[in-house]
């Protein structure tokens, strides 16, 4: 029952910084899905793949991201995804939210311990 | 063997098995549903079948070899579920597009306790301060306690709001990363606060059924948390307020004590003592003394035992100490001793001033007044009135009450009038003995008796008025042609009607009595107010009652064909009808009925009550209904 309820708060977490983990990894350089996958996967950030084209698609509706088509040498052409003006500004504030967001729960921790 | 099927996934062809093909399809499928519009349907339906190529094309697909159901199963274990793929996010945002405002919801808020945070939730519900939510709450107690239900139900029903997200959803704000820190930062100020109250929080998550047999346990807790508030912040205030009223009230009483027996002790022929017993003849035995210094100090000790918690309230601090009352107790207890003993020693000197007292001579009078037909007696009489063709007036007891008889004749009423004795001091052993009056006249027309005024009147037939005060009391021998009108006023007046008058009409008011218990009448008008009782029995064509000011009627016993009762402000009820009953009840009437009316109207306003008596006796309906129905059918009536 417990560790039930600390996973579903720990995917809740990881959920709720998604968005922002992606935008981060975007705005490093154009990617593409299965780029971004491998990072995410590598910060232990997404447990499902299929999470990820869903929110794709919202944050292209939203205007944060865009996307281009590129051939491949290995297959059909890819989608490669770019951060908007919009995108850069949501990211710079999500990134000070981030670290406000950072402290106060390492202030709680310390505080508790 | 297995069939396989060729496929384009993303734009690569590929062979798969078709039970692999079926679960693929299947999946995707679950994948599309989730989607409303066509647009986002295609784009990500599109995503997923490239990524899913991509494994595809990476693993049992580069080999040339089928797709079996183990990568398709292997492929939507990396991918997710339906459910886990649907972004809830997208979802909620969709809906506020619609509703332009962050859905709320209701909750308790458990950062904001009186009680249950009922009041706080409701407050962060509509947006508003909870102070007026608890004021609302407050008065609404009064409102027959709807506040208090109300509570109580929405206590059960809604949940607390434990998460961070259910509290932003509370207080109606878009559930976001922003929002969520804000809230972490509030929760770091008062998640001190919380542990304090951790315990409560042991019970969130219980299921209805324990919060409902947990609910007394719950309630009382809360109640003494919430008095302990309430009486931190008025107890230091009253107590002081009545510490001060225990003081002042006891030493008050302290001194008119002492100063009593004092004189009682010193100056027993003062003349400021009266009685009708020769007190000095008491005070020459010893023991009388004895008497009267242990009474004053059995009263004196309770005295000055709330002297003492009064002044302790005052202080705020314990005056008791064990010694000090154990020596008032056992001083008290020595006293009660004393009057016992000397108590027996005197009684008999008390015993023979009392019998002196008794035998006090008793004259007799006559009074030659004549021609009157109505009579008012105001005064400690104890008259009897009777019919006959002479007038008499015989008054028989102690000569100086005799003297004190005031004789008067006006528009044929004749009044007799008792001037009150004027005591200029305290009455120890008063026996205010009444003056015997026997009156006989011809015809008797209105009554009208006030101050302690107790009479009978037997053997009248015409018409009467009747008019009781002050502790008048009235024992009436009624005939069953006579028309009895009146009105009972002032505390214990009564009026007793013996045997049964044709028509009855009273007014009653005042902590007066009536009772009728052998009435078989055409018709009985009660009117009442105040705390007034009446009790009816017997039967009676019609019954109409008019009842007030918390006024009782007890009729159960009256068979009344048709009744029509009206019943307000807290009065009370209980009727018997028979044909026909009309009831109103209004402001906390409460009427009771019996008798199975067979027309039967009933209204009732603010908090009235009527209903039929629950403990109906069905014995006593048949023997009344035999009364009624015997006579046509000499058939027993059977149910």
């Amino acid at each position: 029952m417990e560790k039930i309820e600390i996973e579903n708060t720990k995917a809740q977490m990881r959920k709720g910084i998604l968005e922002f983990a992606i935008l981060v990894i975007i705005s490093r350089g154009k990617a593409y899905a299965s780029e971004i996958l491998k990072k995410l996967k590598q910060a232990d950030l997404i447990v499902v793949e299929g999470t990820l084209y869903p929110l794709m698609s919202r944050l292209k509706k939203d205007g944060l991201v865009s996307y281009e088509w590129e051939e491949s040498k290995s297959g059909p052409p890819r989608k490669y995804y770019t951060l908007t003006i919009k995108g850069k500004t949501s990211l710079k504030q999500l990134t000070d939210t981030w670290a406000a967001l950072d402290k106060s729960i390492n202030s709680l921790v310390n505080k508790s311990t | 063997m297995k069939k396989a099927v060729n496929i384009t996934l993303g734009g690569i062809i590929f062979n798969i098995e078709e039970d692999a093909y079926n679960k693929l399809n299947d999946y995707l499928e679950s994948i599309k549903k989730r989607y409303k519009t066509k647009k986002e349907q295609t784009e990500i339906m599109d995503d997923i079948e490239a990524g899913i190529a991509e494994k595809f094309s990476r693993g049992a697909g580069s080999k040339k070899q089928a797709i079996t159901i183990k990568d398709v199963q292997q492929v939507v274990k990396v991918m997710g579920s339906a459910e886990e793929i649907a972004d809830e996010k997208e979802d909620n945002d969709k809906d506020n597009e619609i509703n332009f405002q962050p859905a709320r919801r209701l909750y308790r808020d458990p950062d904001d306790v009186v009680i249950a945070g009922i009041c706080s939730g409701l407050a962060a519900y509509f947006g508003i301060d909870p102070v007026f939510v608890r004021l609302i709450f407050f008065l609404l107690i009064f409102a027959n306690g709807v506040g208090i239900l109300a509570y109580f139900i929405l206590w059960i029903v809604v949940s607390k709001a434990d998460s961070s997200a259910q509290k932003l959803e509370m207080r109606g704000r878009p559930v976001n990363i922003k929002k969520l820190e804000e809230a972490v930062k509030d929760k770091s100020k008062i998640i001190k606060r919380e542990g304090i109250n951790a315990w409560k929080n042991l019970s969130k998550n219980k299921p209805l059924i324990y919060k409902i047999m947990n609910l007394p346990i719950l309630i009382f807790q809360q109640l003494i948390n919430f008095m302990r508030r309430l009486f931190r912040i008025i107890w230091p205030a009253m107590g002081i307020i009545l510490g001060l009223i225990f003081a002042l009230s006891m030493i008050v009483t302290i001194l008119a004590l002492t100063l009593v027996t004092g004189i009682m002790l010193f100056n027993i022929n003062s003349p400021y003592i009266i009685s009708d017993v020769n007190l000095a003849e008491i005070a020459s035995n010893v023991a009388y003394y004895f008497v009267i210094l242990s009474t004053y100090v059995i009263a004196l000790i309770p005295i000055i035992f709330i002297l003492l918690l009064g002044l302790a309230l005052i202080k705020r601090k314990n005056v008791f100490t064990l010694m000090l009352s154990g020596i008032l107790v056992s001083i008290w207890i020595l006293a009660i001793a004393t009057v016992s003993i000397s108590g027996l020693k005197l009684a008999p000197t008390i015993h023979q001033a009392v019998r002196e007292v008794q035998n006090i001579e008793v004259v007799t009078q006559n009074f030659n007044y004549d021609n009157f037909t109505k009579l008012y007696l105001g005064g400690n009489f104890k008259a009897s009135i009777i019919k006959g063709e002479e007038f008499s007036i015989i008054a028989k007891g102690e000569e100086k009450d005799i003297q004190r008889m005031n004789f008067n004749i006006e528009d044929g009423q004749l009044q007799i009038m008792q001037e009150r004795i004027k005591r200029p001091g305290i009455c120890v052993f008063c026996f205010d003995k009444p003056v015997e009056v026997e009156i006989i006249m011809p015809e008797l027309a209105s009554y009208v008796g006030i101050h302690s005024a107790n009479a009978e009147i037997s053997d009248f037939s015409e018409d009467i008025y009747i008019s009781l005060g002050e502790s008048a009391r009235l024992k009436f021998n009624s005939y069953i042609e006579q028309n009895i009108t009146g009105s009972l006023a002032g505390v214990s007046s009564k009026l007793e009607i013996i045997n049964s008058p044709l028509t009855l009409d009273m007014k009653l008011d005042g902590f007066a009595r009536l009772e009728a218990e052998g009435s078989d009448c055409e018709s009985v008008i009660i009117n009442q107010d105040t705390l007034s009782r009446t009790t009816l029995g017997g039967q009676s064509e019609n019954l109409q009652a008019e009842l007030e000011g918390s006024s009782r009627l007890y009729a159960f016993k009256l068979s009344a064909q048709n009744a029509t009762i009206k019943a307000t402000s807290h009065s009370q009820a209980q009727i018997k009808a028979i044909d026909s009953l009309q009831v109103i009840a209004s402001e906390h009437g409460r009427v009771l009925y019996r008798g199975m009316p067979k027309d039967l109207n009933k209204k009732v306003y603010q908090a009235g009550i009527i209903k039929e008596d629950d403990n109906f006796d069905i014995d006593d309906f048949n023997k009344n209904s035999r009364v009624f129905i015997d006579d046509a059918l000499e058939v027993p009536v059977r149910f």
